[in-house]
């Protein structure tokens, strides 16, 4: 069963392609919610916030897009989990991962296009070595040790590329007249 | 407003790293968790629903219905980046609706007083009434902001969806009242639909600088903004239309087709294709504006000289061109060793939004690189 197969059926209201679903993507929601918070929760409370995402996926199965499964549960699997980090007055530390403020630009919407085209300009303008450091870290929480555990790339040379990456980012957005 | 990297990371599709699995769950125990959810909601109705039904009777218990007499257009006059011209204001009038009630949960009450959308972005400005003793303040950096308790479910049926709030406190005193202006973008459902659409709020924090949230105010507040929104918009005919866009950092070129253009008062939106042997670079069909019949031009991005009123940091730029020039021979390299030798074509969607509402009666053209593009007349 392909992935289009698959969401036609989910569309259809298949609950044993939500099963294919979950069986093929449960590992992959799991640890991106206990990347984000796992040190704060239970495996059961893991479990449950899994759920909540495959539940969410078969509520909106009708805005499904082939070859789009695992980027639209990776994203409501981040959003659940920093939800449930936020209603447990929680944070989670990631390598100089400032805060941009720009109250002096009143027309929202521009801000947050221009913050979304630079963090997308910013990826396809690393090297592709540079973007999946950047991505593990700040996309899929992992720590330093753990990028260096699963790349064997140097703990030291991760935090150089993070540190490259948060430059180019930072020039992106200076270009584009966010402040930081 | 206030983002991490992290949070700008939110609407990035991320379909191209491996993370290796950490085995912490089990997949029989989500799987079963899941199914009792689902078997749950037919059973009942969906919970969200329940509450958004309690809401709407707690508003026509109280009354609150809105009595609008100003137009939608008056709310917004100062949430873009220029003051609006009458004639803009009118243009949101008509577009925008007042037709929205307000809900009171634990004392306090949120009006929202006036919504206007296209199909991906909707602004809904929103105020808020606390119970007797509240201070709403102008907040300074280090205390962080106000943060409404989004409820993600009410907005997931958009697809994906980002928000964005913006507060305005009174700036000369402490009050119980504040006005805030919420912009709900999404990308998969037409938010101009005429359909109805739900968003829901539960609290209102203080977001301290660290994310540290400080419940202010509890309650649960939801809002149907949908029914009433309508949109002045027309399909520009650009169906096989070809641009050539050239990328002097990465010496490269292509030719993009254009396939729907798309202009509403709020923004433009370009579909397109090209054929590229690396998708390392995303050409875009731009630079782009729009031309008034007066002359005078609509831009799509903020001026930047507008933006760096504050004393220039010579010293940061330097080293900021220094680092990109560094990157970019970098890149350069990447960028040809990320190219195949098979072509492949690729389908893209560009949205910009105006820095001011535009009357789209009153377009001269649309000016997209060196291209002259005239808008249909009577396509609304």
């Amino acid at each position: 069963m392909n992935e289009k197969s698959v969401i036609k059926a989910l569309q259809r209201g298949d609950v044993q392609a939500l099963e294919v679903v979950i069986d093929l993507y449960a590992s992959y929601v799991s640890t991106v919610i206990h990347n984000i918070i796992g040190t704060h929760m239970t495996k059961e409370d893991v479990e449950e916030t899994a759920s909540d995402v495959f539940y969410t996926l078969w509520n909106n199965s009708g805005n499904l897009i082939p070859g789009k499964l695992k980027p639209y549960l990776g994203s409501i699997a981040r959003s659940k989990a920093k939800n449930k980090l936020r209603e447990l007055d929680k944070t989670v530390t990631l390598e100089e991962d400032w805060i941009i403020t720009s109250d002096r630009t009143p027309d929202a919407i521009i801000e947050a296009k221009e913050q979304t085209h630079a963090i997308r300009s910013t990826l396809e303008a690393l090297t592709p070595a540079d973007k999946e450091i950047f991505i593990r870290h700040y996309y899929y929480y992992q720590t330093v040790a753990e990028i260096e555990a699963e790349t064997g790339i140097k703990a030291s040379t991760v935090k150089s590329k993070l540190k490259r990456g948060r430059e180019k980012l930072k020039y992106i957005l200076y270009e584009r007249g966010v402040f930081l | 407003m206030k983002y991490t990297i992290s949070d700008l990371l939110d609407l990035y599709e991320e379909n191209d790293v491996n993370i290796k699995d950490k085995n912490i769950a089990s997949s029989k125990k989500i799987k079963e968790l899941t199914m009792e959810k689902i078997e749950s909601r037919k059973k009942k109705a969906r919970p969200i629903t329940r509450i958004l039904i309690i809401a709407a009777i707690v508003a026509a218990i109280s009354g609150a219905a809105l009595a609008n007499s100003l137009g939608a257009g008056s709310y917004f006059r100062n949430i873009f980046y220029n003051e609006l011209t009458e004639e803009q204001v009118q243009v949101l009038d008509e577009v925008g609706t007042t037709s929205m009630e307000s809900v009171t949960d634990h004392g306090t009450t949120i009006t929202p007083v006036a919504a206007l959308a296209d199909e991906n972005l909707c602004y809904i400005v929103l105020e808020i009434e606390g119970p007797e003793g509240t201070q709403f303040r102008k907040l300074t950096e280090n205390e962080g902001y106000y943060q409404l308790g989004l409820d993600f479910e009410s907005l997931e049926a958009l697809g994906g969806f980002s928000m964005g709030t913006y507060w305005y406190p009174d700036e000369n005193q402490v009050s119980n009242r504040i006005t805030a202006v919420i912009t709900i973008e999404g990308t998969t459902e037409k938010l101009n639909d005429g359909g109805e659409k739900w968003i829901r709020f539960d609290n209102i924090y203080i977001q301290s600088p660290e994310k540290e949230y400080t419940l202010f105010l509890e309650g649960t507040w939801a809002f149907e903004y949908g029914r009433n929104l309508t949109s002045q918009s027309v399909e520009v005919p650009v169906d096989g239309m070809i641009v050539s866009r050239v990328n002097e950092d990465f010496d490269d070129a292509w030719q993009l087709t254009l396939t729907d253009m798309k202009i509403s008062s709020l923004g433009i939106r370009v579909c397109y294709s090209y054929s590229a042997n690396t998708k390392m670079v995303t050409p875009v069909p731009g630079p782009i504006k729009v031309v008034m019949k007066d002359g005078s031009e609509i831009g799509v991005t903020i001026s930047t000289q507008v933006l760096f009123e504050e004393p220039f940091d010579e010293e940061f730029l330097a080293q900021a061109e220094e680092a990109y020039a560094r990157s970019i021979e970098e890149q350069r390299a990447a960028y040809e060793s990320s190219k195949t030798a098979e072509y492949s074509t690729y389908y893209e969607e560009w949205s910009l939004y105006f820095i001011s509402p535009v009357n789209l009666d009153e377009v001269a053209y649309i000016q997209l690189g060196h291209d002259e593009l005239q808008i249909p007349l009577n396509n609304n």
